[in-house]
């Protein structure tokens, strides 16, 4: 009878089902140190320095840690030397995280690859680890001097601190509430001090202002909304994460002390007191379960897992489907249908009048029998029930079958998983809730590769990650060479449909166990270049590297083999090798451009780039305010550019630019100490400049040393003088000889200035067709309309006409116009 | 996805870009709650215009954020726990972060690098010994919807990058945002390019494509249905467009003022922002007309100012009154906006009125019609070099305007640089080499000794070269091969105000015109003639009277026939040409079906190293005609003056 594992708490049940015998014959628990992973995942031991034992009695004398399944079977051992564990506990991706006293941290894989080590920084390895506590993703530790250490993701671990909850004496008890939990979304540690818990954050300690402790034990809700506190007097409570409201209290049988806590969906807790395991309701009433040995929890996302050194139970909440199939008198629609199978296997009438009284109801009637089978963890009862959906069905015109046949193929993966011989006693609930290439790799840390790529196939999943695995444990664990390795590799992965994705992967195993040369023809067929490189260079295969950078078209990975090569080779070396890659050479040349880097001298000046080696001066020295250093730099660079004939002008342009700061040196000294420097001035600045404080015969002997342009000196002139109005001297420009650029820009210049009567005085020296549009610019109509008549400009004279206010001078135009006109 | 969903993309003609927003934003709001309390944003000054496109300042207060500072000034002593660092994996950037963090010890420092997290980020941090005190992110702000046909790629600099430094990361990025937009989207069918870059970018692309497909994932993606293809056009392939001047309104108000994050630089005379994005109504209208139109444009928009202060007269009754009152919030600021752009069309008015810049367009006609400059137009250029202004506001460069525009555009060294650099362009050979001597002395005399060093990158990346390097360019069968392309692709336009050329005063862009191949656009096809080279023989008057037919939408539109054809054309473009089917998966038997049976309602159009304003207004007349969407995903939005910048060798 189903409801025979079903224990009455008000009106909900919990079921109590065996799971396992444990296989681990005469282990006594009692000796260990246990870490048990949720999701079903296996069990660690580790023998407990701190206890005595009996001499001869104990069987594992040593320090490694034995790994079992949740069966009792043996999955591995991991060989651990070295100092007291502060604690350890399974991760999400199966690792087991080890915190050693020092503070250092290794996370070993099952999979066979080398454990990961990382510290919890100076204050840990200081003061010494005392405690940690785990959540999936991360951890807390506690150092001996009580301030607490966070490491976020274990997977790229930063540690950081907690604020200092100015602790003076161990606290009675302490809990982690993950990240994921809290509103502030980081982490939180609940500390029990005194007769109060503290809420201890990175920024700051906030006391949740208690007086009915101290606290012997806390723990969070899977949902984080609820709290659990167990007082050393033995009273339990089950509060508000905030602690502000109470929902249900009782208290604990004194006959021996807790254990440990445990969530039962999130609504109950278990707790542990020796052979006994207590739940607490919702409401304050309890259940007991008796054992022949002290009880282990783990707490799973839908009930709790207990287990002793002789048996593996699963507590957990009966859902509604359950129920309204099973529950005694029930006479929902599946109820029913679950017993017209009977009736029918019994060739029973009955049947037909069972599927007749359910009619309307027969979907729902399916769909909760297909749920409650996923419920089930009996694989009879499974069947019973998916029968019972499956005989419904038949009734149905327009039902989609699609649930039906998820559910027995789910189903199947789930029962197989919990076989013995696999251990993995997962629910459906959970299989749901973890992606399904993680179960797989749940086979393949066991090394389940057959039955892993059934499951795959069966799933109709890719198996990549299986080949992957197998590839992998097959060169582990090898003793043939290198070519005899790669035929037997290849056999099996050539006849798959589709080339596998990860080469790499696989290279990378074959590089550690010290098969290079497999290593190597591996890596050959990995399609991502990228994913090549760091294998390649951790082999001494630089040229390789190199070549698979460039291929993958990521000048990030380039960069990756650049900075390589810089570290292992000699300077020299590392320049010859560069330059077989132009392109990783503009790299590194880009690189060090930005990183003010002087390596960059050295590369230039062995590569002969002379033109490149004095530019590089000239941009060290755009800054140099100092002109006699200045000069001196940039003599340095003129050397240089000689040395390169394709730099001609550039030569020259230097060369006119140390003359130019010598010249600026020289008129900086005759300034007064307000007025700026000459030095850094362009040569058409200084010009101007020197024409604009007047000193004229200065300007043009520059112009004669530095061969200026007769035009460029005109524009310039031109504008210094009109604008420092000094008229007399521009009348003399453009009367000393035929201005070289025509005398418009005298006009412009004066236009632009706003003074009319001097531009006036250059009209006439421009182009008879410009010269009337000039003077209307400036509203000189008389001589416009006179130009306009010289250059029989008629539209000009036109405009002119309408813009002039003067009559006599409108009818001048319009005389005129019309004897334009008329011939 | 299947015929129906396809049928439904149809109908909305195309993809709707509007979808990237909100995965951007959502991303970058989950890299804000990774730092609890209050914190401060530190931006680099290329991220921020994508950010403010991305999700406003309420949004980003809402999530912990307490003030923004740019990179330069760094987080100061803001009273806040956290700083988030927005930056380019850049070197010279992420040294002052490192410089910024070690300062702020004590602080929490989160530095998410955007596009991606590099390598060479994570090692700059670490040679400045702060990557143990930061935590290390990125940012894929890579794909920013700038409008409903625009989406900015945000890798400014890209075409120095590429071809002054040889540093080729940026095409990565692209390519990654690239993919973002296929993942929404479908793979492109076929991807046509033009450009060595081009090139490295579509094989990024299929490399990436390969890679999905032989994940566990499989080949989940579907083709296009939404796409056609991918344009891809190197700006290496066409450097002279973005130097000439944009004669559409908004080239013209990135010209005259700049545009700086989807607002014209400086504001109003006040200090105020004026909108320049499509999020505005007045300035979506009038963004894309002809510089001619900009006078009309302009009285239009007043006479529309003095509508709607009018209105308020209309109101007789109580009712009507209430109803004007209760709309006068929204009037009041539509009126201030409509007065602001009207003084922002004054201004692109006075200065297209002035005789400088009538003589620079006058400049640019003469060259791109293939003449040389006569001594009037040199006169104008040596005066441009006497009289240059070392301390100009560069519209489109520098971001703080401090006077309103002057009528005459200032004598900047990009703006000479523009001019001197489509001299050596269009005249090529021809050009003197006594005359480059010239200039390169001019340039120094006026500029300073330092610019050898940006004479030098000109010539480098082919923009300014010295006429020794351009008379030894190999392989071309063309004296000027410039010359010949104006007349094979018909680039100068004199009059046809429906051409694209009017973005550009009688010039077609190279780039616009290129994709008109791929389209079979009359502009530059002719139907009846299947072999290009007997299209060639014939009279030029003949190409020009098949151009006036009617443009029937069914024959136009989209890449239809690839590059086949134009052989002899593509050769004189800079670059390697491109053109690649990406091909099904063998099992994806309904994207085969899609691609026979639906015509993709869009192409994109990628312009690696970044287009002109004017580029795609000019797309934009492309997709009316063509009733085909042309959408764009360029590096950035160009001027002429920010597209030399990065060339330029700066104090």
């Amino acid at each position: 009878m189903t409801t025979a594992e079903w224990h009455a708490l008000q009106d909900t049940f919990y079921r109590k089902h065996r799971l396992y015998q444990m296989q681990w014959a005469g282990l006594d628990l009692s000796k260990f140190r246990i870490a048990a992973s949720s999701f079903a995942g296996p069990i660690a031991l580790q023998r407990d320095d701190r206890l005595l034992l009996e001499a001869g009695s104990a069987p594992m004398l040593d320090s490694s840690i034995h790994v079992y399944s949740a069966s009792g079977q043996t999955i591995g051992t991991i060989e651990y030397e070295g100092l007291h564990m502060a604690g350890f506990s399974w991760n999400a991706r199966e690792e087991l995280v080890c915190v050693q006293e020092d503070g250092n941290v290794r996370v070993f894989s099952l999979s066979g690859r080398d454990p990961v080590s990382f510290s919890l920084g100076p204050e840990a390895r200081e003061h010494g680890v005392a405690e940690c506590c785990f959540w999936d993703q991360g951890l807390v530790a506690m150092t001996q001097d009580l301030r607490f250490i966070y490491v976020n993701d274990i997977g790229e671990p930063k540690p950081r601190m907690l604020a200092d909850a100015q602790l003076t004496e161990p606290p009675h008890c302490w809990t982690v509430v993950p990240p994921h939990l809290t509103l502030s979304r980081h982490v939180e540690v609940l500390v029990a001090t005194g007769a109060t818990v503290l809420c201890v954050d990175a920024a700051g300690v906030q006391d949740q202002l208690l007086d009915q402790g101290p606290y012997a034990r806390i723990s969070v809700s899977p949902n984080g909304r609820l709290a659990a506190l167990c007082s050393l007097q033995g009273r339990i409570q089950v509060v508000s994460i905030d602690f502000q409201r109470s929902f249900s209290e009782c208290t604990a049988p004194a006959s021996s002390a807790l254990a440990d806590i445990a969530w039962c969906g999130s609504d109950a807790a278990v707790l542990s007191f020796g052979d006994e395991a207590l739940l607490v309701g919702p409401f304050g009433d309890t259940l007991s379960f008796e054992f022949d040995a002290p009880v282990h929890l783990v707490q799973e996302l839908d009930g709790v897992r207990m287990f002793t050194d002789d048996v593996h139970e699963l507590l957990s909440k009966v859902g509604e489907d359950s129920k309204s199939v099973f529950q005694i008198g029930s006479t929902a629609p599946a109820a029913l249908l679950y017993d017209a199978v009977d009736t029918m296997r019994a060739h029973s009438s009955r049947a037909d009048e069972i599927v007749r009284s359910i009619r309307d109801d027969m979907p729902q009637a399916v769909d909760t029998c297909i749920a409650a089978a996923g419920a089930e963890p009996d694989v009879g009862v499974q069947q019973a029930l998916l029968r019972a959906a499956s005989l419904g069905k038949s009734f149905l015109t327009a039902y989609n079958g699609d649930k039906l046949v998820d559910m027995c193929r789910s189903l199947r993966v789930v029962n197989s998983l919990a076989s013995y011989a696999v251990g993995i006693p997962a629910t459906l609930v959970q299989f749901h809730s973890l992606p399904f290439e993680e179960w797989v790799e749940r086979l393949l840390h066991r090394n389940l590769h057959q039955l892993a790529l059934r499951i795959c196939a069966y799933m109709d999943a890719p198996a990549d990650q299986v080949y992957v695995h197998w590839a992998c444990a097959k060169i582990r664990a090898s003793t043939i060479d290198d070519d005899a390795l790669y035929r037997v590799l290849r056999e099996r992965l050539d006849t798959l449909p589709r080339p596998i994705a990860s080469y790499v992967d696989i290279a990378e195993v074959a590089n550690a166990c010290g098969f290079q040369r497999l290593a190597i023809r591996l890596l050959m067929h990995e399609p991502r270049a990228a994913s090549q490189v760091p294998l390649l260079i951790s082999m001494g295969q630089d040229d390789a590297a190199m070549d698979a950078a460039m291929r993958s078209g990521d000048a990030d990975l380039v960069y990756f083999v650049i900075f390589h090569l810089f570290k292992a080779l000699s300077l020299g070396d590392f320049f010859q090798t560069i330059a077989r890659t132009p392109a990783a050479a503009r790299l590194f040349e880009k690189y060090c451009t930005d990183m003010d880097a002087p390596v960059l001298e050295d590369y230039y000046f062995q590569d002969d780039a002379f033109a490149k080696s004095a530019r590089l001066i000239v941009v060290e020295n755009l800054h140099e305010s100092d002109a006699v250093k200045l000069v001196a730099n940039l003599k340095v660079a003129l050397k240089m550019l000689h040395n390169d004939k394709a730099s001609v002008l550039e030569a020259h342009a230097i060369d006119q630019q140390i003359k130019l700061l010598q010249v600026q040196q020289q008129f900086s000294r005759d300034i007064s100490n307000e007025e700026e420097s000459y030095i850094g001035l362009t040569l058409n600045e200084t010009l101007a400049r020197t024409l604009a404080s007047g000193n004229y015969s200065r300007a043009t002997k520059l112009r004669t040393d530095f061969k200026v342009p007769e035009r460029r000196f005109y524009y310039i002139k031109v504008h210094a003088l009109v604008g420092r109005r000094d008229w007399a001297e521009l009348a003399r420009l453009a009367h000393a000889r035929k201005s070289p650029i025509g005398y418009r820009p005298f006009v412009d210049e004066c236009v632009a200035a706003l003074q009319y009567q001097e531009a006036a005085k250059y009209v006439p020296k421009c182009d008879v067709q410009d010269r009337a549009a000039l003077f209307m610019r400036i509203g000189f109509y008389h001589e416009a309309a006179q130009a306009a008549v010289q250059a029989r400009d008629v539209d000009t004279l036109r405009q002119v006409h309408a813009a002039a206010t003067d009559p006599t001078l409108q009818h001048d135009i319009a005389q005129q116009i019309e004897q334009l006109t008329s011939r | 996805m299947s015929a129906s969903d396809s049928g439904t993309d149809v109908g909305e003609r195309g993809p709707r870009l509007q979808q990237l927003k909100e995965l951007l934003r959502s991303e970058l709001i989950a890299i804000l709650d990774t730092i609890r309390g209050a914190k401060a944003l530190v931006l680099d000054r290329d991220v921020s215009a994508a950010l403010s496109a991305v999700v406003d300042f309420a949004a980003l207060k809402e999530h912990g954020v307490e003030k923004m500072f740019l990179l330069e000034t760094g987080a100061g002593d803001a009273p806040v726990q956290g700083v988030v660092y927005l930056v380019q994996p850049n070197v010279r950037k992420l040294r002052l972060v490192a410089e910024q963090v070690r300062a702020g010890s004590g602080r929490e420092h989160s530095v998410q690098l955007v596009p991606r997290r590099t390598l060479l980020g994570e090692r700059v941090l670490e040679e400045a010994g702060v990557l143990g005190d930061v935590t290390l992110g990125e940012l894929r702000l890579d794909a920013v919807p700038l409008d409903d046909d625009v989406v900015s790629l945000e890798q400014p600099g890209m075409f120095a990058a590429l071809y002054l430094d040889g540093d080729f990361s940026g095409i990565q990025s692209v390519a990654r945002a690239l993919m973002r937009l296929q993942g929404l989207w479908g793979f492109f069918p076929r991807i046509v390019g033009k450009g060595d870059y081009a090139q490295m970018l579509a094989h990024s692309l299929e490399r990436m494509r390969a890679e999905l497909g032989t994940g566990s994932a499989g080949d989940a993606l579907a083709l296009s249905s939404a796409f056609d293809a991918a344009v891809v056009v190197d700006r290496a392939a066409d450097v002279v467009t973005p130097l000439l001047t944009q004669l559409t309104y908004e080239g013209l108000v990135s010209e005259v003022f700049g545009i700086v994050g989807g607002a014209v630089a400086g504001g109003d005379a006040k200090g105020a922002r004026v909108a320049a994005s499509g999020d505005d109504a007045v300035y979506r209208a009038i963004r894309d007309v002809g510089f001619a139109d900009v006078g009309a444009l302009l009285g239009a928009m007043t006479r529309q100012l003095q509508t709607s202060y009018e209105s308020r007269h209309q109101a007789r009754t109580v009712q009507e009154i209430r109803s004007f009152v209760g709309r006068l919030g929204g009037l009041q600021a539509e009126h201030q906006a409509l007065k602001a752009h009207v003084a922002v069309a004054e201004a692109v008015l006075r200065r297209t009125q002035s005789d400088d810049f009538g003589a620079l367009l006058d400049i640019e006609q003469t060259l791109v019609a293939g003449a040389d400059l006569d001594p009037e137009q040199r006169a104008y250029v040596d005066r441009v070099l006497a009289l240059a202004d070392t301390h100009a506001y560069v519209p489109g460069v520098d971001t703080e305007r401090r006077d309103p525009p002057a009528p005459a555009a200032p004598n900047s060294l990009h703006k000479v640089l523009r001019i001197l650099c489509l001299c050596a362009l269009w005249r090529g050979p021809a050009l003197k080499q006594k005359t480059y001597d010239a200039w390169y002395d001019e340039i120094v005399a006026a500029f300073g000794a330092h610019h050898t060093i940006t004479l030098d990158n000109l010539a480098r990346v082919g923009l300014l070269p010295p006429p020794s390097a351009a008379r030894s360019q190999p392989g071309s069968a063309h004296a000027n091969p410039r010359g010949f392309l104006r007349k094979a692709l018909n680039l100068a336009v004199a009059d046809d105000a429906d051409d694209v050329a009017y973005a550009y005063a009688g010039y077609a862009p190279l780039s616009v015109r290129l994709l008109q191949v791929l389209t079979q656009d009359p502009a530059v096809h002719t139907p009846a003639a299947s072999s290009r080279y007997a299209a060639l023989l014939r009279p030029l008057a003949d190409r020009l009277a098949t151009q006036t037919q009617p443009v029937t939408p069914q024959s136009v539109g989209g890449v239809r026939g690839g590059w086949a054809g134009w052989e002899d054309v593509l050769a004189e473009v800079p670059g390697a040409t491109v053109d690649i089917m990406q091909t099904p998966a063998a099992d994806a038997a309904d994207a085969r079906a899609q691609r026979l049976g639906v015509k993709a309602p869009a192409t994109l159009v990628v312009f690696l190293g970044g287009c002109t304003s004017a580029e795609i207004a000019a797309l934009r007349r492309l997709s009316q005609q063509h009733g085909h969407r042309y959408v764009v995903a360029t590096t950035q939005i160009l001027n002429g003056n920010s597209f030399l910048d990065p060339l330029i060798q700066h104090k």
